[in-house]
């Protein structure tokens, strides 16, 4: 809270002042107002704002957004069908718990917690190499490479450079498209989840843990180095405990959006509740497709609210 | 032989025309503690990460112990400020002086898991923060951080021990405190420590190098340093960087006192 001012004469010379400051010909004064330069910053921003205008408006034309057809009285019916069918959801004992223990929707939502923590432990012990590999300040910049010779550090650049190239593909590639990759590798299952997300989100945890170490500060690495300790020590004892907190948080929350793709894995066949979404939207099944909607919004929002929890903890 | 050698070592930073470092000579011996003096950016802290190895000389040669190309377990630093690692132990930090002594694989869980804490725990006694082995470095005060940076180095049993401006912002017990620390049992090892505190210097050290611009003003005993040689070293370094100067002796009636409080 603040407190009241002081006193009133206190503000009036405050005023006073600020008043003289305006009139007076204060040679820095001018000098900084004309140092902005081009135009005052609400004109700036005005153009900013036409820009972003002009770009929403090109991108809702290619869109195709059409306001009118979302209100027509068709689609406001086809919605209230689509809600009709829909309840009650399907909560029968056949369809949650299914015939054997492989089977129903509770095993799918099981499925879809393993896959997403198997699949984020892959990640992260594929990501962990990689992104040693891909920090300029491990493999050839900082005080670990002073006196080192040109072609040992055009060699480390070389490295660190393929490694984000290859970060960038793992990344770019996205996850239900490996998913579908690995589909006719290893065939239908929750394991081609698990490599998919494994995959795709070393590439991401790769890129945002090197991205890290790169921001570290060089004082503890120089210190550490500087004992006599390797390179690889270096790394493990002078700059990764840096940012182990920072670590953590973001791998947690890259497990969050692991459970959120894992929920549409099995549109492609490999495994998960995201079967049940498909299964159930393509036989027109909309009461058990409510069911599985429910469990999916359950799903995330208990993720979201324990790596949320375990997060607060480690800071 | 000279434990410690400067050859004419000149050190200019990528960026910037003007050496930090300009041809520099100077030599230390076995036993011999030295306090480096001057104003900031005289190149002090140039000069030791060049004696580490840290930094490589553009021209001239930095040797130990006659090696021009040292390993770098001979010398061991207190970085300024520290340069700990502020979520860790003060154990596990200390233990991390260790690592040049150790086989590669070892060395990479030892910080996690010291197998011989004894060592450590002993120079942590010494330094009187025993009882802070356990606690975070970033929960420490500035004073006891200096000291874990201290114990850090002297863990490392380097025969140049260096130390940059180990009682920065330390009160006068501290900053003895860490000097004495520093300097026990010197035998065949040497001690370098920039010190922004001259009459610190002039009580503790037996030999005084005044740095400005990069070069070296003087170098004598510190007996022998009189209030004209610490004048000139800041007067000039105050009209060649056209600023005020940033320091000046105490009167010697108040040893300890630190100029920048």
């Amino acid at each position: 809270m603040t407190s009241p001012p002081p006193s009133s004469d206190r503000s009036a010379e405050s005023q006073s002042l600020d008043r003289a400051a305006v009139c007076s010909p204060d040679p820095n004064r001018r000098e900084a107002s004309e140092g902005l330069g081009r135009g005052t910053p609400s004109k700036r921003s005005l153009t900013w704002l036409i820009v972003l205008g002009i770009i929403v408006s090109l991108a809702a034309w290619v869109t195709e957004v059409d306001p009118v057809t979302l209100v027509s009285a068709d689609a406001r019916q086809q919605m209230w069908q689509f809600v009709a069918d829909g309840v009650p959801p399907d909560l029968s004992a056949e369809y949650l718990l299914g015939r054997t223990v492989r089977d129903g929707l509770l095993w799918a939502v099981i499925e879809t917690i393993a896959i997403s923590i198997v699949g984020i432990v892959l990640a992260v012990c594929l990501a962990i190499p990689l992104a040693i590999a891909g920090t300029s300040n491990v493999t050839h910049t900082g005080p670990m490479y002073t006196g080192t010779s040109r072609v040992r550090r055009f060699s480390g650049h070389l490295l660190q450079r393929l490694t984000r190239g290859i970060l960038s593909f793992l990344r770019a590639v996205p996850d239900l498209v490996w998913g579908f990759l690995f589909v006719t590798a290893v065939g239908l299952g929750p394991f081609a989840g698990v490599l998919a997300l494994g995959i795709h989100n070393a590439g991401v945890l790769g890129k945002i843990y090197a991205d890290f170490l790169e921001d570290t500060d060089p004082a503890p690495a120089e210190a550490v180095y500087s004992t006599g300790a390797t390179r690889l020590q270096t790394v493990f004892h002078g700059i990764v405990p840096q940012l182990t907190p920072t670590l953590v948080s973001y791998t947690l929350y890259r497990w969050e959006c692991a459970i959120r793709a894992a929920t549409i894995l099995g549109f492609v066949g490999a495994g998960g509740i995201g079967y049940y979404l498909t299964v159930t939207i393509t036989r027109l099944q909309y009461q058990k497709l409510v069911t599985a909607i429910i469990a999916v919004f359950v799903l995330v929002v208990a993720a979201d609210y324990l790596s949320a929890r375990l997060r607060r903890k480690l800071v | 032989m000279s434990l410690l050698g400067f050859h004419d070592v000149t050190k200019t930073y990528d960026g910037t025309t003007k050496p930090a470092v300009a041809d520099v000579s100077l030599t230390v011996d076995p036993g011999e503690d030295v306090a480096i003096v001057g104003p900031s950016g005289a190149g002090k802290t140039t000069f030791l990460r060049l004696a580490t190895g840290a930094l490589g000389p553009d021209s001239g040669r930095v040797t130990i112990d006659g090696d021009p190309d040292p390993d770098r377990t001979q010398t061991a630093l207190v970085y300024q400020e520290g340069a700990l690692l502020e979520r860790r132990s003060v154990l596990s930090n200390v233990v991390v002086g260790t690592l040049g002594s150790q086989s590669r694989l070892r060395g990479l869980l030892e910080p996690f898991y010291p197998r011989e804490p004894e060592r450590a725990i002993q120079l942590l006694e010494r330094a009187g923060i025993a009882e802070y082995a356990d606690t975070r470095v970033d929960q420490l005060s500035s004073g006891e951080r200096q000291r874990v940076a201290c114990v850090r180095a002297l863990i490392q049993e380097s025969r140049l021990l260096l130390a940059d401006e180990p009682t920065a912002n330390l009160d006068p017990t501290t900053s003895q405190r860490i000097l004495d620390l520093l300097s026990a049992d010197l035998d065949d090892r040497s001690l370098i420590v920039v010190i922004h505190d001259i009459d610190l210097a002039l009580d503790h050290f037996e030999r005084v190098v005044g740095f400005s611009g990069g070069t070296i003003q003087f170098d004598k005993p510190a007996s022998r340093v009189s209030a004209v040689d610490v004048d000139r070293l800041f007067d000039e370094s105050a009209t060649a960087a056209g600023s005020t100067r940033p320091t000046r002796a105490q009167p010697r009636s108040k040893p300890g006192m630190q100029p920048d409080q």
